[in-house]
């Protein structure tokens, strides 16, 4: 178990924050870009200093130096070290943790077989492709086999066929690593469908913390449901060959899912899920509109009971009626 | 492509050496002060003239390579330790300061301060010609390295001295090569023209006494040894970069000399 009781980060706009991250599960810091997750992994990391406490296990970790925290950091850029092959990239934590020679070579050959690497071995870093670097380092970064996995938006830069196999792969390493990980990321949907424990930071502070599902119930200004999505309790679920859709009170909305939709009661309409058209199927009221340079900010309202955030490039005023297509959301459930 | 390339660059000279050869034999510029190629490769079978040009040559070499090699001694050592101790940032503007000073500006005040020294002179010139950039290039390549590998490297368990070894310090040696062949050419100049204003040894002091007795087809082949040898050393730093890079940014040496495949 991770606790982080943070009361400053100097230059960082990190404020106060305290949460407890769940041992052995998947938790998720998700927020806009500078809302300080990355500040957040690299305190986590010790690589950053920062005014507060970090406790693994119920022990303050505050003065132990980052290579004796037994922690691995998989940053969002890769960083594979340049001067190495991908061997030698994979070892490095090995060798310098005073492994041995065959151990080194067995651990890292499994790694590389399992990430499908196996080719690369000799290669160094420029010349892999970017899904091929993502996998490269966090094959590293689980080759010590750390007792806290931190992953810094591992998708990103990735284009998205790439990326959807890598979070696959990237899921089921986080799985079978069977201990504590926490993952950052900007994805709402990544957040909700994966997280055990969820973290919401925005503008340097937590403004949720808890299970993805308790977000529903959480009071969200706003701009943050603007960027978030909106977050809408379900009348039912339902799922067959093929589907799965959630009913609110006359519309029903497809959903996304990998697994099955029992007993979610809460789903997340991402603002790009929302479609302002005439085809539209669902018909809602503007209750308020904010101007966001080129684009409208608005808030609408589903037969007075579901209250939706959009963002559209079409002009709306506040009071009329417009159509919209609800073309996914996402699940929430507890794990 | 290389070989290409080689050619391309033999027929450059070639044509350079022709059209030398036309005007300084069959044009108005013809005359004794401007003598053609073939005149300036005929004083190289003069046994005299060889023997005069291999002894002031190894003075020349000597204390070029000598102020050189102690430049790029103390400029990456001080480097390091100031980099590694996190000081560089009292050291760097100094560094600047005498980086952006010409080399061959110290040799009026060395002649003042040491006076005209045979060997120490020119050393010491060509010492502050490369021990100025080589500590600037040293600290600045310290201060630009990755800091997000160093901070990976850290966590995966590598303490600073290990971290110092295996990232930071063979990053920082791929920045110092550009300046280090720099500075290898300019240490070269520095210690001839210290030569020419100074000294009574080595090529500079030779090109000087040509150009008094106005035997210039002397002076041009002591300019042209000199204009070889710097040739010479450019394409050998070339070469040990381009194995640095292969070995530290693509190539599979590094791979075979470790755990690697």
């Amino acid at each position: 178990m991770v606790e982080v009781q943070l009361r400053s980060v100097r230059n960082f706009i990190l404020k106060s924050i305290t949460d407890t991250f769940p041992s052995g599960k998947l938790t998720v810091v998700l927020g806009p870009n500078g809302a300080g997750k990355t500040t957040l992994l690299r305190v986590i990391a010790g690589v950053e200093r920062y005014e507060g406490s970090v406790l693994f296990d119920g022990r303050p970790v505050d003065d132990v130096p980052p290579y004796e925290r037994n922690v691995s950091y998989v940053p969002q850029r890769s960083s594979l070290f340049k001067n190495m092959s991908v061997f030698d990239n994979v070892a490095y934590g090995l060798r310098v943790r005073g492994c041995g020679r065959d151990e080194v070579r067995e651990k890292v050959y499994s790694l590389l077989k399992a990430f499908k690497l196996e080719h690369l071995a000799g290669k160094y870093p420029h010349t892999l492709s970017g899904g091929e670097a993502k996998r490269v380092a966090l094959a590293r970064a689980l080759a010590v086999e750390p007792q806290l996995l931190l992953l810094d938006e591992p998708l990103s830069g990735l284009d998205a066929e790439v990326a959807e196999l890598f979070k696959q792969e990237l899921m089921m390493a986080i799985r079978s690593f069977r201990r504590t990980a926490v993952l950052v990321t900007h994805s709402v949907r990544t957040a909700v469908q994966r997280a055990a424990h969820l973290l919401l930071l925005w503008g340097g502070e937590a403004l949720y913390r808890g299970p993805p599902e308790g977000i529903g119930r959480a009071e969200l200004p706003d701009e943050v449901h603007f960027w978030l999505g909106s977050v809408v309790r379900v009348g039912s679920v339902r799922s067959g060959v093929g589907y799965m859709e959630a009913s609110i009170d006359s519309v029903t909305i497809p959903l996304l899912s990998s697994e099955g939709v029992e007993g979610v009661k809460y789903i997340v309409i991402p603002p790009d899920a929302l479609k302002v058209c005439r085809e539209g199927d669902v018909e809602a009221k503007v209750v308020k509109v904010v101007r966001s340079g080129t684009y409208y900010r608005a808030v609408v309202d589903i037969s007075g009971v579901v209250k939706l955030y959009l963002t559209t490039p079409a002009p709306v005023r506040e009071g009329e009626v417009t159509r919209l297509r609800i073309q996914y959301g996402v699940p929430l459930r507890s794990r | 492509m290389r070989h290409v390339r080689r050619c391309g660059a033999l027929a450059s000279i070639a044509v350079f050496l022709i059209a030398w050869e036309f005007l300084a034999r069959f044009t108005p510029l013809a005359n004794p002060l401007f003598p053609p190629p073939t005149r300036v490769a005929l004083t190289f079978t003069n046994q005299r003239f060889l023997l005069t040009l291999a002894v002031n040559y190894g003075y020349t070499a000597v204390r070029a390579l000598a102020g050189f090699a102690l430049g790029l001694a103390a400029g990456i050592a001080l480097g390091v330790a100031l980099s590694a101790k996190g000081l560089s940032s009292f050291v760097q503007p100094i560094a600047t300061i005498f980086f952006a000073i010409p080399s061959v500006a110290w040799i009026p005040l060395l002649i003042v301060w040491m006076g005209v020294k045979e060997m120490a002179l020119p050393i010491t010139a060509s010492f502050l010609c490369s021990f100025p950039p080589v500590l600037y290039g040293t600290i600045n390549a310290f201060r630009t390295a990755d800091r997000e590998e160093v901070d990976v490297a850290l966590v995966l368990g590598a303490r600073p001295t290990q971290v110092m070894k295996d990232i930071i310090l063979p990053q920082a040696l791929m920045k110092v090569i550009p300046v280090v062949k720099a500075e290898a050419v300019m240490s070269w100049k520095t210690v001839f023209v210290s030569e020419m204003v100074a000294l009574s040894s080595g090529l500079g002091y030779l090109a000087m006494t040509y150009s008094s007795t106005l035997e210039v087809a002397d002076l041009l082949a002591v300019i042209s040894v000199l204009a070889l040898t710097t040739l010479a050393l450019i394409e050998g730093l070339d070469r040990v970069e381009a194995t640095l890079v292969r070995r530290w940014l693509g190539g599979d040496s590094w791979s075979r000399s470790s755990y690697g495949p």
